[in-house]
């Protein structure tokens, strides 16, 4: 009988799976055939896992060793926590004067407490809406699974679903902007039908990821995945996690909306420690957006 | 990662021990398999860590890249930095765009200053206009009534006017199922004259009435003109863009998706990520290096 069942199982096909990796072993905290539909509160399980450390004021890192399907079975994920009260983004433009994407982490100014790739691209100009110190560079685009990240000027930060954006880009308050797709979670945490089973856009294809949310505080989590089963030195290879799988990771780490951004050989993220230090994990393409927090009094 | 293939020596393991022994065995062993079989295709021997070289399975996306491919994907390459700096290409585009943005501000508050007068003078005239116009109808609305009311008491007298009012009617719901503001109009009108109604005098009546349509003040028409020259910039970038990407697909005879795919597989190659690739696909990239890096710059 338990042969029987046991066979039965392996005909079946599991369904896919991400658990967090520690000491004691593995802990299954999300299921694709059982997966929610929407993200109230953080996963217990993958908060547990978490140990944030203290960088520069109002930033916080914390890494997590998953286990996922294929070829993310050894995937890490930097999740690094900011505050909007003591910190403030702006949109770094980086298209120079021959159309090429110029800007890297490795360039960004001393005094940035973090920095991250933004949005999407395809040759040289970042798709969607772009308002870079208070200006706008580009007009939005249109895709119902697309979300913008606006900074205003007090400081407030916050995540739009969706396309219509005339209003937005009509008010004097936005300091910084950009679009990206898809979105992973819309507000309340729920996940677009889009990117669940079964999925319009692509839901198997598994790359290096990188996502921006927003949490019930209103802290920005970004989280980056690296392939983890050779040491950092091979970190950026484009393996990881599907688009379902980081949203379900998004949801489960606290963020009520949450967008994808560029990931593969584009993701490049970097912390600025208390003492000044950098901690950068950089990607293996300069790109034509990024994201930067420095100090609110800068 | 289907199971199948393992099934055979399963089945073996399954017959020869206990129950228990035999699913905790059969666990073990499937979650190795999939680990080696996830390792194997991210070109890495787990079992000696060894990151030698080896390709990934080539697909309808993920092209070999032999010494002609890469050939091929240089004069793509070629292509679309053409197409993207043509003329000035998207740089000159964005130049453009820098320096209108940089006249909104203040183009913006000489709109603002006027606009509030201007909003306030156009909602009176509407209003007066919608009044007007409300009035008339009704006006006519009771004419034509009484005209169908003496043609149902004399149906001899009425002629064909029937037939022609049921033609302008269909008229009339046609230009509304096309949304056609002048054509339902003008098939209004010529409903009316069969009952003897002018509806052109209305328009004069109205005039006379509200006057005209209050002018928009130069600044706001001003301003309207400059922020629609932007945004058929960022039109003509994203054109050149697109342009762009089909061009150096085209010149490489890949389609797009591969066309994309090998020029990640390069950068990463050339800037110094060399798992995943062929032994001969390294040679192929290797000896166009330094032309790959002028296009591909880290």
């Amino acid at each position: 009988m338990i042969r029987a069942l046991a066979l039965g199982v392996l005909l079946a096909g599991d369904p896919a799976t991400l658990a967090v990796r520690g000491a004691t072993g593995s802990v299954i905290w999300w299921r694709a055939d059982q997966a929610p539909v929407r993200w109230e509160q953080p996963h217990p399980a993958v908060s547990r896992a978490l140990h944030w450390r203290r960088a520069a004021p109002g930033v916080e890192w914390s890494e997590l060793a998953l286990e996922a399907g294929g070829e993310a079975w050894r995937t890490r994920v930097i999740v690094a926590r900011l505050d909007p009260q003591r910190v403030r983004f702006d949109v770094a433009w980086g298209v120079d004067s021959t159309a090429r994407p110029v800007w890297s982490i490795a360039d960004v100014p001393a005094g940035t407490r973090f920095a991250v790739n933004a949005g999407q691209f395809t040759a040289a100009l970042p798709w969607g809406w772009v308002v870079s110190g208070g200006r706008e560079r580009l007009a939005p685009g249109h895709g119902p699974l697309s979300s913008v990240f606006v900074a205003e000027r007090d400081g407030r930060v916050y995540i739009v679903d969706g396309d219509t954006l005339a209003a937005l880009r009509a008010s004097s308050n936005v300091a910084a902007a950009f679009q990206s797709y898809p979105t992973l979670l819309r507000a309340g945490g729920m996940i677009p039908e889009a990117i669940r089973a079964p999925c319009i856009i692509d839901c198997t294809h598994r790359d290096a990821r990188l996502a921006l949310g927003v949490d019930a505080t209103g802290r920005v989590l970004v989280a980056l995945t690296r392939f983890d089963a050779a040491g950092e030195a091979l970190g950026f290879l484009p393996l990881g996690l599907t688009v379902p799988e980081m949203a379900a990771l998004m949801g489960a780490l606290g963020a009520r909306q949450a967008m994808l951004l560029d990931g593969g050989i584009s993701a490049q993220m970097l912390v600025r420690e208390a003492r000044g230090s950098m901690r950068a994990w950089r990607g293996v393409r300069r790109v034509p957006l990024g994201l930067v927090a420095l100090g609110r009094e800068e | 990662m289907s199971l199948r293939p393992f099934l055979a020596l399963l089945l073996l393991a399954a017959t020869a021990l206990p129950a228990d022994a035999q699913l905790g065995g059969l666990a073990k062993k499937l979650k190795e398999k999939a680990a080696q079989a996830a390792a194997e295709k991210a070109g890495l021997d787990k079992a000696t860590g060894d990151n030698a070289a080896k390709p990934p399975t080539y697909d309808d996306v993920i092209v070999e890249l032999t010494s002609p491919r890469v050939d091929a994907l240089l004069r793509g390459l070629e292509a679309q930095q053409r197409v993207l700096t043509a003329d000035g290409g998207i740089p000159a585009i964005l130049k453009q765009r820098e320096a209108i943005e940089a006249q909104l501000p203040s183009l913006s508050e000489r709109a603002n200053a006027v606009s509030g007068g201007y909003e306030n003078a156009r909602n009176r005239w509407s209003e007066c206009n919608s009044d007007t116009r409300r009035a008339l109808e009704k006006v006519h609305e009771d004419e034509a009534r009484k005209m169908v009311a003496n043609m149902v008491a004399n149906p001899a007298a009425a002629g064909d006017r029937a037939q022609r009012a049921a033609g302008w009617q269909q008229a009339i719901a046609k230009a509304i199922a096309d949304n056609d503001t002048l054509g339902i109009k003008k098939a209004t009108a010529e409903y009316y004259k069969i009952w003897g109604v002018d509806l052109t005098k209305d328009d004069a009546a109205v005039k006379a009435k509200c006057g005209d349509a209050p002018a928009k003040p130069s600044a706001m028409v001003e301003l309207d003109r400059v922020s629609a020259r932007r945004d058929s910039l960022d039109v003509q970038a994203r054109a050149i863009e697109n342009r762009a990407v089909l061009e150096g697909s085209k010149a490489s005879g890949l389609t797009e998706q591969q066309f994309a795919m090998a020029r990640e597989r390069a950068q990463m190659a050339v800037t110094g990520t060399r798992t995943r690739f062929s032994k001969g696909e390294l040679a192929a990239i290797d000896a166009r290096k330094a032309e790959l890096l002028g296009y591909l710059k880290p």
